[in-house]
């Protein structure tokens, strides 16, 4: 009698944020991001592992686009299906060289202790990893995860 | 922030919080190295018993402080670490150089 769609059939959600460059912002815009992926119904593993590129996209923004001014990040987040797609904006200095800037351990910032690791996290948590970036105009990380591939726990 | 950096005669203990990010690295590097510049340090012990998220802003703070104390002769070891955080110390390579003490009973 009662029909219910598929959970994760056709659904289509989107929402966006935008707040200041600070470092005090990283842990709530991380943390919403999260709480709106719950909605796909994602395993522990799998909301780390968004939480965590979205914490390296976002720090990136605030050290590198913005060199530590405050100034607007914007997120747009989408679900489609079984899919998120983060999108993480700065209008900072942007990137020389993002193929440089993707290579394991290269850091622009050693004095920072910055590990150089940033674009490889993100890389190894989410299954899609484009980076837009041009000097003086600003970086945009566009990342996407497939929710659910393995062992989705069914909420029936 | 109280109470993370803790000294006891030449073993720098760092009782990780639940989230090691950005600022909390920051933060954390600022304190340790203020101990470390009075005191004689010459272990490190990072904590990770209440840790539960970590990005690369920790392993460069790991990094960092192995850097400082090796060539002084001292160490650093890892502890109380989760399956979670073994995963991103040994995908960022951190385990190669700086030992994972093996945690028993954790699930």
């Amino acid at each position: 009698m009662e029909q219910r769609l598929e959970p994760n059939a056709d659904r289509k959600n989107k929402m966006s944020l935008e707040f200041e460059s600070r470092a005090c912002n990283e842990s709530f815009a991380r943390v919403a991001v999260a709480a709106f992926l719950t909605q796909l119904n994602p395993t522990m593993e799998e909301v780390a592992d968004v939480k965590t590129a979205v914490s390296e996209a976002i720090t990136n923004a605030i050290i590198h686009g913005y060199d530590n001014t405050v100034q607007m990040i914007r997120i747009s987040c989408e679900l489609e299906g079984r899919v998120i797609r983060v999108s993480v904006i700065d209008s900072g200095k942007g990137i020389e060289d993002v193929e440089k800037a993707m290579e394991p351990m290269y850091t622009t910032r050693p004095d920072l202790e910055r590990s150089g690791m940033g674009f490889s996290f993100m890389e190894a948590f989410m299954d899609r990893l484009e980076v837009e970036s041009k000097p003086g105009c600003g970086t945009t990380v566009r990342m996407e995860k497939i929710i659910g591939r393995t062992s989705a726990p069914e909420s029936e | 922030m109280e109470d993370i950096c803790k000294r006891k005669g030449t073993v720098l203990i760092i009782r990780l919080p639940a989230e090691l990010d950005h600022p909390v690295s920051e933060q954390i590097r600022l304190e340790s190295d203020e101990i470390m510049e009075e005191h004689n340090i010459l272990q490190i012990d990072f904590d990770f018993r209440k840790t539960t998220f970590m990005d690369s802003s920790g392993i460069g703070l790991i990094m960092g402080r192995f850097r400082r104390i090796a060539p002084i002769g001292g160490k650093v070891r890892i502890i109380h670490a989760g399956e979670r955080m073994q995963k991103i110390l040994a995908m960022s390579g951190v385990t190669r150089v700086i030992e994972v003490e093996p945690e028993r009973g954790w699930v």
